[in-house]
């Protein structure tokens, strides 16, 4: 729902007041310009990659860390994946999923360094696309686990990037089909494999 | 403003909204979250625009666009019921299916990525105003009767039931898949003739032409509590909003952008609960092993 509120209201920022005219989008601003890898590297030439590619992955990593090896990211742990139990243990349930989601919040939030800093280098309305959807479905496909996400976020590029090259032979729009299908293939088999390996689990025990 | 101009356009507005949240009540009230209804409105309106393209009849229309929201509604039905996956992910993956297939076929039967012909419709009697046409009070109609069959026929106790203590109904010997399974299809069948609506009346079908519509029927849902009565008028509610909208656009008093948030944030504030908490179903989007 906040999604709508949202874009309605950066609609009306861009359209009512911040647009270049006769476009929906601010003007090009280069003070906070993040320089692509291709300036720092001739073997990204041609590529729009940009230094957002190194943030991100660096942010995985932080991600990684707060988790696994920190306290916080224990009491976070906890609290997903049993709350009572998380209170029981003298964790403060409220309080970490509020810092979860401001966190969540913050870090999503930078996802929109790449097109804004390191692309076009203006706010184009709409610009992120349904790309927070997407999002959802890597997290699912990277199973919830910061280095797994690494893998889905570049399988899902691949994917898009790689209906634009075979364009001449199929329509593009087959890649939107696939990431449908790729989504719901995992959706459906996670609970599935856990099923197998439980009952596999069992007969072992008996 | 003209009263009457005013009501005959909120009418054609609420219409996909009726349609899709009263399947999105009966498929929640069954348990099964329904984030899907725009992916069922938007195949529905694809596949009503197919079948009256090459049938040339509007009613020929009306059933593939019905077949159309039910295939996905299977979709949906088995990978949640069957395989029992995420209910919110699955929702996010049927959407984007629905949108990556309708573009694929655009491409494939019309040769575009933007729009299909112009296809025939119902009415155009310009003195009738939308109201020569069948499927505007069909859907004045269905909330109205999809109250009746979730109040007061045994499948619509055995829906709720589903929705309320699955394992009550289990207990008592009433397949709890099987009436999930009826409620997704027929959300998806009721979603699909939203999306029949918006095509017809618009005589073609334009890329993601539901634009939200189908998040709209599900705000409509949760601010009418799960009660189709109380959705339906939540969707007229949503409608009178975009109407004054449009009427009041390039009046300059208030920015469009602001009643465009009126259904969702409405909706926030009846799930935060400021005024009577909403209370969805108790086993809504859960998944039993």
């Amino acid at each position: 729902m906040l999604n709508f509120i949202v874009l309605a209201l950066l609609n009306w920022f861009i359209a009512g007041h911040l647009h270049v005219p006769e476009t929906l989008h601010t003007p090009e601003i280069h003070a906070g310009v993040l320089p692509r890898l291709a300036d720092i590297d001739s073997r990204f030439h041609g590529s729009a990659a940009n230094l957002a590619l190194i943030v991100a992955a660096l942010v995985a990593v932080a991600v990684w860390f707060y988790l696994f090896r920190s306290r916080g990211g224990y009491d976070l742990r906890a609290a997903g994946l049993q709350p009572q139990a998380a209170e029981y243990g003298g964790i403060s349930v409220g309080r970490v999923w509020m810092r979860a989601l401001t966190f969540s919040g913050v870090i999503a939030g930078m996802g929109g360094i790449n097109y804004v800093l390191g692309y076009k280098h203006y706010y184009e309305d709409g610009f992120a696309s349904g790309a927070g959807f997407l999002g959802i479905a890597v997290a699912l496909v990277g199973r919830n686990h910061p280095f797994g996400v690494l893998i889905a976020a570049f399988f899902f590029a691949t994917l898009s990037q790689g209906g634009l090259a075979i364009h001449a032979f199929v329509p593009k729009q087959m890649m939107d089909v696939l990431q449908g299908v790729v989504i719901l293939a995992v959706a459906m088999a996670v609970p599935e494999v856990r099923r197998v390996l439980r009952t596999a689990r069992r007969r072992v025990d008996a | 403003m003209n009263p009457i101009s005013f009501l005959t356009q909120m009418i054609r507005i609420a219409i996909p909204y009726l349609f899709a949240a009263s399947g999105g009540v009966m498929a929640e009230r069954a348990g099964i979250v329904s984030l899907t209804l725009e992916g069922f409105m938007l195949s529905g309106a694809f596949a009503a625009v197919l079948g009256t393209n090459y049938s040339g009849s509007p009613w020929v229309g009306v059933l593939t666009g019905i077949l159309g929201g039910l295939i996905f509604a299977l979709i949906h039905a088995v990978a949640t019921i069957r395989y029992r996956a995420d209910q919110v992910v699955v929702g996010v993956a049927i959407n984007l299916l629905a949108i990556g297939v309708t573009r694929f076929f655009l491409k494939l039967f019309f040769a575009s990525s933007s729009n299909s012909p112009r296809v025939a419709g119902f009415g155009g009697n310009i003195n009738a105003a939308g109201f020569d046409n069948p499927l505007l009070w069909l859907g004045l109609l269905v909330a109205p009767v999809m109250a009746f069959v979730i109040y007061r026929t045994p499948f619509g106790l055995r829906v709720r039931a589903a929705g309320e203590h699955p394992d009550a109904a289990e207990s008592v010997g009433v397949s709890v898949k099987r009436v999930r399974y009826a409620a997704v299809a027929l959300s998806g069948i009721l979603a699909g003739l939203g999306g029949v609506y918006l095509a017809l009346d618009q005589h073609q079908f334009t890329d993601q032409m539901t634009a939200g519509r189908g998040f709209i029927a599900i705000s409509a849902v949760i601010f009418g509590r799960w009660d189709p009565i109380r959705a339906a008028l939540a969707c007229l509610l949503f409608a009178a909003a975009e109407t004054l909208q449009i009427q009041l656009q390039g009046s300059n008093a208030i920015a469009s952008q602001f009643i465009e948030m009126i259904p969702y944030a409405l909706t926030i504030i009846a799930l935060a609960g400021v005024v009577g908490r909403a209370v969805p179903p108790a086993a809504l989007g859960k998944v039993e092993d």
